[in-house]
C-alpha cells in the first residue's frame, strides 16, 4: 500500500469521524483558558477566586447541556435512519434536474427517502464518484416547499461545481446528521448507483450562417381536423397495407369509420444541417491526460455553443456523432445532443475521412488534434457552402501576461483555476506539437473554399 | 483585473452582519471598560471604537476576495509607518508631538487590530473558537475584580458574554457551511438565530437558576449583602464575616462610599502617656499596609512581598491563652530606632473576629488573655500586644489641636525632629524604588505636576508633607473650602476617568482612603517613601478611664505613613475634618479594669472527660506557672476538677457536654490555692506537679477550635475544586468506555452470535443463528457477501477458500426457511454440525494479527446489519 492511498484510506475513515474539529478546538481553548484561570487565581477565601469559580462551572454547565442537547438532537435520527436503512426503507438517488436551470451552473437532484432532520439541525451528503472521488459536503437545497411538517423524505438541489464536463458515475453517498452547533456528524453510507451528466455552459456565439445540404423528407402531422364527413382533404380511407397506427381513431368514434392520415411530407431542397464534430486525436497521447481534459472541455463548450446557435436559428440541424455513447432516452434531438457532446471523448477509432460525409455535411468542427492530412483530403473535394469550425486548442488557458502575475503576488488563484495548467502547458512538448499543427491547419483552411470560423477569440477560452 | 470573491456576496454580507458588526459592539463595550481603567487610553473610546471598527469591517471585507495576506498586510504596515513619519514631522513642539504621536499609536494599534481580527474572521475557521475562550477569559477577569459584588450585576456582567461566546462559534460555522443557493436565505438566517437565541437562553435560564444560590452566597459573603440594607454605602473597609464577626477587608477600593455604623468593634487600653505628663497619647491601631497600586483596578493592595515587611500578624485565636507569640525580626524590618518606646496595650473584641489582630506599629509581641466573667457577654476574646512606638505619633487630629498649647508644642516639636532628616541617600534602592513607584501614565504625569506645585516653596521633606496636608485643607477664591469630606463621593460619571485624578482635580469630595490614596501618590511623586496604612482611628471621648480607647465601625480608617530613616514610618493623616462627622450613639462604657492573673495555666490535649463528676483529665505540653512559662519536655497527666469551670469557644461559652477526648484546650485557674506554694528549683516542673492540689481546681477551660476548622477547610477545599475535576475525570472515564465498548462491539455482537448458535434448542432457531454468526463472521474478516447470491458466495468465495461446506448449510438453511417440507435426518445434521468447525476452519486460516485488526472495524458491523440479509 503506497502512502497516497493510505492517505486516501485516512481521509475516507475521516468522513466518518462523528464530531467536526471545532468541537475539539472549543473543547481545547476552554479547557486551557480555565485551567490558567484556576491556576493563576487559586487563593481561597477571597471573591475573586469564588466569583471565577462559579463562572467556570456556569460555563461547564452551559456547555455541556448544549453539547447533551445537540448531541442528542443529531443522535436519534441518525439512529432511526439506520434502522430505516436496516430495513431497506431508506433511499438515495440522484439525477440531472428535469428543469434547466437558469443560472447555468451544474445542478444535481438527491432524493432522500425515510429520512429524519435533526432539530433545527442539518442533513448534509457528500458523494463518492467515479471510483474514490468524494464531492464536498453540502447541504442540498429544498426544491419543493415541504408539504407536511413531519414529512420523511429530503428532496433539494446541489450546484456541483465539477470540473470536466463529462459523464459521472455516482457509486454512493455519505449522509451526514448535523446538530444546530454543527458540533456533531453522523454518518451512514448509503448506495446510490445513478449516474448524470455535466454538460457545457451556454456562453453567447454570433449568428453562424450555414448552407443546409441534405435533403431529407419528413413526414408532418396534420394538426387539422376533417371538418366535414366525407372531406377527404388530408385524410383517406384506411385500406389493407395502411399503418394501422395512422387510424384516426377520433374519427372512428364519431362515426365507425376508419381513416387514415395521409402524412405530409416535407420535401424542400437541400432542408437539413447535418452537424459533424471530431473527436479524433491524431497529435497527443495519455501522457497529457490532464491538458487533454481541459482540450476536451473548451471543445465541447464551443461544440455544444455552435450546435445550439444553429438549432435557435434552423429547425432542421442533426448532430452527427463520431463515436458511441450511450442511448440516452430523451424525445428532445437537442437534449440528446447535449448528452453525446457532453460524454464523447477524445477517440483514435474513427477518423475524419471516415466519419465525415461530405456530401451531406454542413458544419464540421474540428481542433487542433486533427491529423492534418485528413483534413487535406476532406477539404479537398469539398463543395462550397460547408462551414469549418476550427477550434484552436492551444487557446483552451487562459493568457497570463505581466499584470497577472503582479496580480498573482497580492491574490490568490483559485484552486482548480486553469492558470496553473497553462504555465505547465507553455513548457511541455505538446504546446510545439500543437501550434504547428494549428499553424498547417489555418494555412490549409484559408486556402480551402470553405466558409471558415477560427474560434480563437477568447469568446470560449473559460474552461 | 478581475478579482474573484473567496465566498459568495451572501456570506460576506452574513458574515458582516451577523458576525463583525457584534463584535464591532463588543469591541467597543471592552474599549469603554478598559478606558475606565488605563488612562493611557485618554477616555476617547467612541474614537477608539470608531478605528477598531474600521479596521474589523474593511479587514473582513478585504479578505473575503481572494487577496493573499501577506503580501497585503505588508504594504498596509509600510502606509502606517509612513503615515507615523509624518506626524513626527507635523508636530515641532515636544509635548504636541508625544501626544501626537502616542495617540497615533494607540489608533493604528487599534485598526492593526482590528484588520487582523477581521481577516481572521474571513479566513481562520478556528478564530471563533479562540476569541470566544479569550473573551470569556477576560471578562471573568475583569468581573471578578469587581468591588461591587451583587448576585444581579455578576449574572447581568457575565451571561451576555457567556451567551456572546457561543453565538459566535454558532453563526461563525452557520455562515460557513451555508449552502449559498439557499432561496430565501435572510429567512433562513432569521430561523437559525431565533432557533439559538431559543435554545441559549432557555438552557442560560435554566442554570442561572440552578446556580442563583451560588451567586447569592457570594454576594452574602463578599458583597454589599446584608450591610446593604442597614446602610445606604456598599463599600466599607471592613466587612462581616459569616458568623456576624468583623474583619478589615483585604482590598481598598476608592468607589462608593464607607461604612458608617456606630457598632462597638473592640475596645483597648494603651498604656501610652506624652512624655513627663499622665495625659493619654492615643494611637492609631494599625490592620494592614497597603503598599502596591493594581493599575487594571485602581485599587491600592496589600502586597505581602513588600521590602522590609514589618507586618506582625498574628492569629489570637491559634494562641493558648497565657502563652505568647514574639516575632522581634519585624523591629529590624520597621528600621525605626530614634525616638522609639516600647508600649503595650489590651484589646478587648466586641465585634472584632476572633483571628484579627490589631495594634498601633509596630507590634512584635501577642498573647491572648482571659475576659472576665462579667464582660464576657459583651467582649469574647481579648489579647495584650507589645509594640515598639514611635513618640513622634499621636492619633490627635492633626490639624485640629483644638487650642490646646500640649498638643500645639508637641506637632511643633514633631515636625523640628523631622526637619533633622533631609535625605534618604543610605537607603536600599530597592526599597526606595518600591515605596516612590507610581505608574506611568498622564493622569499620573498630572499628579506630579500638582505635587511639585504644591510644594514649590518647601524645602526639607517634612515641609513638602505639610505643604500636601495644608493644600487639602487650603480654600478657593471664594473663600469656601477646596476639598470636602463625604462618607459618598459615588462613582465618577465619566467611566473613563481615572478615579484618583477625578477625586484630586473635579470632585475633590471623598473620605479617607481617597484622602490617604491622593497623598501617597502626591507624596511618592516627590520622591518621599510612602505606604498607607489602615486599621483604626482612635478617639479619646472620656477621660473617666484613662487610656482606654473604644473603636466604632465608623472608626475605621486609612492614613499614610512615610519613612523617616531611623525614625521609621510615621503617621501622617491628611483626611480633613468631616462637617457630617457625628459622635458615638452611647458614651463609652466601663472597660473590663480588674484584670485576672491566671496564677496556673496549662495548654494540652483532653485525655478523659466525666461529665457526671465534673472531672476532665488532660496531657499537659505547656505550662504558665506564676508567669513562668514551661514547655514539657514529656507530656504530664492533670486531673482536673471542672465543676467551678467556665468551658468557652471562640464564639462563647459553652457546655461541658461540648468538650470531647482529643480537643485541644487551654486551663486556667486563679485559685488561691496556687498562690502559696513555694518551689525549691525553679526550673522543675515536676514539682509543681507534685505539689498542686489534685484534682486541681479549674476556673476556665478554653477549647482552641482546631477540628472544625479543618473539616470547614477540607469541604470548602472539596466544595471548591473537587466538582470540576471529578466530573472532568469522570467524563474522559465514560469516553474512554464509550470508545473501548465501540471498538469491542463487533466482536461483543460475534460472542452473542456464537452463543446463539450454539445454545439454540429448536432445528429453525439454530439454523438462523448459525447462518447469522458465519456470515457475521465472514463480513467481519472481509469478506462480506456484497451483490452476489447467498449461494455463489457460500460455494465460490468462503467454501473456495477456508474449504468448509457453507453451502451445504446453505442449502438446508434456505430450506428451512422458505420450503414447507420437513428436514432430513441427514440435513438436520448438516445443521446441528455445523457451526463449531466452520468457525474452527475459518479462524484457522485467518492470522489472529488480521482477525484482530478487523475486528475493530465497527463500520464492517453497520455495513452487515444495513444489508439484506438473504
Amino acid at each position: 500500500m503506497n502512502i497516497a492511498v493510505i492517505r486516501q484510506k485516512i481521509r475516507h475513515l475521516g468522513f466518518f469521524i462523528p464530531f467536526r474539529i471545532h468541537l475539539l478546538l472549543i473543547a481545547v481553548a476552554l479547557v486551557l483558558a480555565f485551567g490558567w484561570l484556576r491556576q493563576n487565581n487559586a487563593i481561597p477565601e477571597t471573591s475573586r477566586t469564588a466569583i471565577i469559580n462559579v463562572f467556570i462551572s456556569v460555563t461547564f454547565w452551559f456547555a455541556l447541556t448544549i453539547l447533551v442537547v445537540s448531541l442528542l438532537s443529531a443522535l436519534v435520527p441518525w439512529i432511526f435512519f439506520l434502522y430505516s436503512k436496516k430495513n431497506n426503507r431508506s433511499v438515495l438517488s440522484i439525477k440531472t434536474p428535469d428543469k434547466e436551470n437558469k443560472t447555468n451552473q451544474q445542478q444535481v437532484q438527491v432524493d432522500i427517502s425515510k429520512i429524519v432532520k435533526p432539530v433545527f439541525g442539518y442533513i448534509r451528503l457528500r458523494l463518492l464518484y467515479d471510483g474514490n472521488n468524494v464531492s464536498p459536503k453540502f447541504t442540498p437545497v429544498d426544491s419543493q416547499p415541504k408539504k407536511d411538517f413531519f414529512s420523511m423524505h429530503i428532496k433539494g438541489l446541489y450546484n456541483w461545481p465539477l470540473k470536466n464536463i463529462k459523464e459521472y458515475d455516482i457509486n454512493s453517498g455519505i449522509i451526514y446528521f448535523e446538530d444546530f452547533f454543527q458540533f456533531f456528524s453522523f454518518s451512514a453510507a448509503l448506495p446510490a448507483n445513478s449516474n448524470f451528466f455535466t454538460h457545457p455552459q451556454l456562453t453567447q456565439t454570433g449568428a453562424i450562417i450555414v448552407q443546409p445540404k441534405k435533403t431529407e423528407d419528413t413526414n408532418m402531422r396534420i394538426e387539422e381536423m376533417r371538418k366535414v364527413e366525407g372531406e377527404f382533404l388530408n385524410y383517406k380511407n384506411f385500406e389493407n397495407n395502411d399503418d394501422v397506427r395512422r387510424i384516426v381513431w377520433k374519427i372512428y368514434a364519431k362515426n365507425k369509420e376508419l381513416v387514415v392520415r395521409i402524412p405530409e411530407t416535407n420535401d424542400r431542397y437541400a432542408s437539413h444541417i447535418y452537424f459533424y464534430a471530431s473527436f479524433y486525436n491524431a497529435i497527443s497521447n495519455d501522457v497529457y491526460a490532464e491538458f487533454n481534459e481541459a482540450f476536451l472541455d473548451n471543445f465541447k463548450t464551443i461544440v455544444w455553443n455552435v450546435y445550439e446557435q444553429l438549432c435557435r436559428q434552423n429547425e432542421l440541424v442533426q448532430y452527427i456523432p463520431d463515436q458511441e455513447t450511450k442511448t440516452f432516452y430523451a424525445d428532445d434531438a437537442i437534449q440528446k445532443a447535449k448528452y453525446i457532446v457532453s460524454t464523447s471523448t477524445w477517440q483514435k477509432q474513427n477518423d475524419l475521412t471516415g466519419y465525415f460525409n461530405k456530401q451531406y455535411g454542413s458544419v464540421l468542427c474540428i481542433s487542433s488534434l486533427t491529423d492534418v492530412k485528413q483534413l487535406e483530403a476532406v477539404l479537398e473535394k469539398s463543395e462550397r457552402g460547408l462551414t469549418v469550425i476550427f477550434v484552436p486548442l492551444s487557446k483552451s488557458f487562459t493568457n497570463v501576461n505581466v499584470i497577472d502575475w503582479l496580480q498573482w503576488l497580492f491574490i490568490k488563484p483559485e484552486k482548480k483555476s486553469s492558470e496553473k495548467l497553462h504555465l505547465a502547458f507553455n513548457l511541455s512538448p505538446l504546446r510545439r506539437k500543437i501550434l504547428a499543427n494549428e499553424k498547417i491547419i489555418k494555412e490549409m483552411l484559408n486556402k480551402s473554399d470553405c466558409e471558415v470560423l477560427i474560434m480563437d477569440n477568447g469568446l470560449f477560452d473559460k474552461v | 483585473m478581475k478579482i474573484s470573491k473567496k465566498y459568495s456576496i451572501k456570506k460576506i454580507v452574513a458574515r458582516l452582519a451577523l458576525l463583525v458588526i457584534p463584535a464591532m459592539a463588543i469591541g467597543a463595550y471592552l474599549l469603554w471598560h478598559l478606558n475606565a481603567y488605563y488612562s493611557v487610553l485618554e477616555s476617547q473610546w467612541i474614537t477608539e471604537s470608531l478605528f477598531l471598527a474600521t479596521g474589523l469591517f474593511a479587514g473582513c471585507l478585504f479578505y473575503s476576495f481572494r487577496f493573499r495576506f501577506i503580501t497585503t498586510f505588508l504594504p498596509l504596515l509600510l502606509l502606517l509607518f509612513i503615515v507615523n513619519k509624518i506626524v513626527n514631522n507635523l508636530y515641532t513642539g515636544e509635548f504636541t508631538a508625544f501626544y501626537a504621536t502616542t495617540k497615533f499609536y494607540i489608533f493604528a494599534f487599534l485598526f492593526v487590530t482590528g484588520w487582523l481580527a477581521g481577516w481572521a474572521f474571513a479566513r481562520l475557521r478556528w478564530f471563533p473558537a479562540v476569541l470566544s475562550a479569550l473573551l470569556m477569559l477576560l471578562q471573568i477577569i475583569v468581573v471578578s475584580n469587581t468591588t461591587d459584588i451583587t448576585a444581579q450585576k455578576l449574572i447581568l456582567a457575565f451571561a451576555p458574554v457567556l451567551v456572546f461566546a457561543f453565538y459566535i462559534i454558532y453563526t461563525a460555522e452557520l455562515v460557513l457551511n451555508m449552502n449559498d443557493d439557499e432561496p430565501k436565505f435572510t429567512w433562513f438566517l432569521t430561523k437559525k438565530i431565533i432557533a439559538f437565541a431559543a435554545i441559549a437562553g432557555i438552557i442560560l435560564l435554566l442554570i442561572l437558576s440552578f446556580y442563583k444560590k451560588e451567586f447569592q452566597a457570594i454576594e452574602k459573603q463578599y458583597g454589599g449583602g446584608k450591610s446593604e440594607q442597614q446602610v445606604p454605602n456598599k463599600e466599607s473597609l471592613t466587612k462581616e464575616n459569616k458568623d456576624g464577626s468583623v474583619s478589615n477587608k483585604k482590598e481598598m477600593g476608592l468607589s462608593g462610599g464607607r461604612s458608617s455604623t456606630k457598632r462597638l468593634v473592640f475596645i483597648a487600653k494603651l498604656d501610652n502617656y506624652f512624655p513627663n505628663s499622665d495625659m493619654p497619647n492615643p494611637l492609631y491601631y494599625t490592620y494592614d499596609y497597603y503598599t502596591k497600586f493594581d493599575t487594571s483596578t485602581q485599587t491600592l493592595e496589600v502586597d505581602s512581598l513588600m521590602p522590609s515587611n514589618d507586618l506582625f500578624q498574628p492569629d489570637p485565636s491559634k494562641i493558648p491563652v497565657y502563652f505568647t507569640k514574639t516575632d522581634s525580626s519585624v523591629l529590624v524590618k520597621a528600621k525605626g530606632f530614634l525616638k522609639r518606646k516600647v508600649v503595650s496595650t489590651e484589646v478587648y473584641k466586641a465585634l472584632l473576629s476572633p483571628k484579627e489582630f490589631l495594634a498601633p506599629e509596630t507590634a512584635f509581641f501577642c498573647q491572648p488573655i482571659a475576659v472576665e466573667k462579667d464582660y464576657r457577654q459583651q467582649f469574647k476574646s481579648a489579647y495584650r500586644a507589645k509594640m515598639l512606638v514611635s513618640e513622634l505619633n499621636s492619633a490627635y487630629f492633626v490639624y485640629n489641636p483644638a487650642g490646646n498649647k500640649e498638643l500645639e508644642a508637641f506637632q511643633k516639636q514633631r515636625f523640628d525632629e523631622l526637619r533633622k532628616v533631609s535625605t534618604w541617600n543610605n537607603e536600599d534602592a530597592a526599597f526606595m524604588s518600591y515605596y516612590t513607584f507610581i505608574p506611568k501614565g498622564d493622569d499620573f504625569d498630572s499628579i506630579r505636576v500638582l505635587a511639585n506645585e504644591i510644594t514649590k516653596n518647601a524645602l526639607a521633606p517634612i515641609d513638602k508633607i505639610i505643604a500636601v496636608r495644608n493644600y487639602f485643607l487650603s480654600r478657593d477664591e471664594t473663600g469656601q473650602p477646596l476639598f470636602k469630606y463625604t462618607e459618598n463621593p459615588g462613582v465618577p460619571g465619566l467611566p473613563s476617568a481615572s478615579k484618583l485624578n477625578y477625586f484630586l482635580f473635579e470632585n475633590r469630595k471623598g473620605y479617607c482612603a481617597y484622602y490617604a490614596g491622593a497623598t501617597l501618590f502626591l507624596l511618592r511623586a516627590l520622591g518621599l517613601p510612602t505606604r498607607v496604612a489602615t486599621g483604626f482611628l482612635t478617639m479619646d471621648r472620656s477621660t473617666k478611664n484613662k487610656g482606654w480607647y473604644w473603636f466604632y465601625e465608623d472608626q475605621a480608617h486609612a492614613w499614610t505613613q512615610v519613612f523617616f530613616p531611623g525614625y521609621g514610618w510615621i503617621d501622617f493623616d491628611t483626611t480633613i475634618p468631616s462637617t457630617e462627622q457625628q459622635q458615638a450613639p452611647a458614651p463609652d462604657g466601663t472597660p473590663p479594669i480588674t484584670v485576672q492573673t491566671a496564677l496556673f495555666v496549662t495548654h494540652g490535649k483532653v485525655t478523659e472527660v466525666d461529665t457526671s463528676k465534673k472531672r476532665v483529665d488532660m496531657s499537659v505540653s505547656q505550662m504558665i506557672y506564676h508567669d513562668k512559662t514551661f514547655d514539657l519536655k514529656k507530656p504530664v497527666l492533670l486531673d482536673m476538677d471542672v465543676s467551678l469551670a467556665t468551658i468557652s469557644k471562640d464564639s462563647g461559652e459553652v457546655s461541658l457536654g461540648e468538650l470531647k477526648k482529643g480537643n485541644e484546650i487551654t486551663a486556667l485557674s486563679f485559685s488561691e490555692q496556687f498562690k502559696d506554694i513555694a518551689m525549691k528549683d525553679s526550673n522543675n516542673y515536676e514539682e509543681i506537679f507534685q505539689k498542686i492540689p489534685k484534682p486541681a481546681p479549674i476556673d476556665e477551660i478554653k477549647i482552641i477550635d482546631t477540628t472544625q476548622e479543618k473539616q470547614q477547610v477540607k469541604k470548602e477545599i472539596k466544595k471548591n475544586t473537587l466538582p470540576f475535576s471529578q466530573i472532568l475525570r469522570f467524563g474522559i472515564i465514560i469516553l474512554v468506555l464509550v470508545i473501548l465498548l465501540i471498538f469491542s462491539l463487533p466482536w461483543i455482537i460475534f460472542k452473542w452470535l456464537s452463543y446463539k448458535a450454539r445454545s439454540a434448542a429448536a432445528l429453525s432457531q439454530k439454523a438462523y443463528w448459525s447462518y447469522m454468526a458465519a456470515t457475521y463472521y465472514c463480513n467481519q474478516l472481509g469478506r462480506s457477501r456484497g451483490d452476489m447470491s447467498p449461494a455463489l458466495f457460500a460455494r465460490g468465495k468462503i467454501d473456495t477458500e477456508f474449504k468448509t461446506n457453507l453451502f451445504a448449510f446453505m442449502q438446508v438453511y434456505l430450506k428451512t426457511k422458505y420450503a414447507k417440507e420437513s428436514l432430513t435426518n441427514s440435513e438436520q445434521a448438516i445443521i446441528q454440525n455445523f457451526y463449531t468447525p466452520f468457525y474452527k476452519a475459518v479462524k484457522e486460516k485467518v492470522p489472529f494479527k488480521e482477525r484482530f485488526s478487523k475486528f475493530l472495524n465497527f463500520y464492517r458491523t453497520i455495513n452487515f446489519f444495513s444489508k439484506p440479509k438473504i
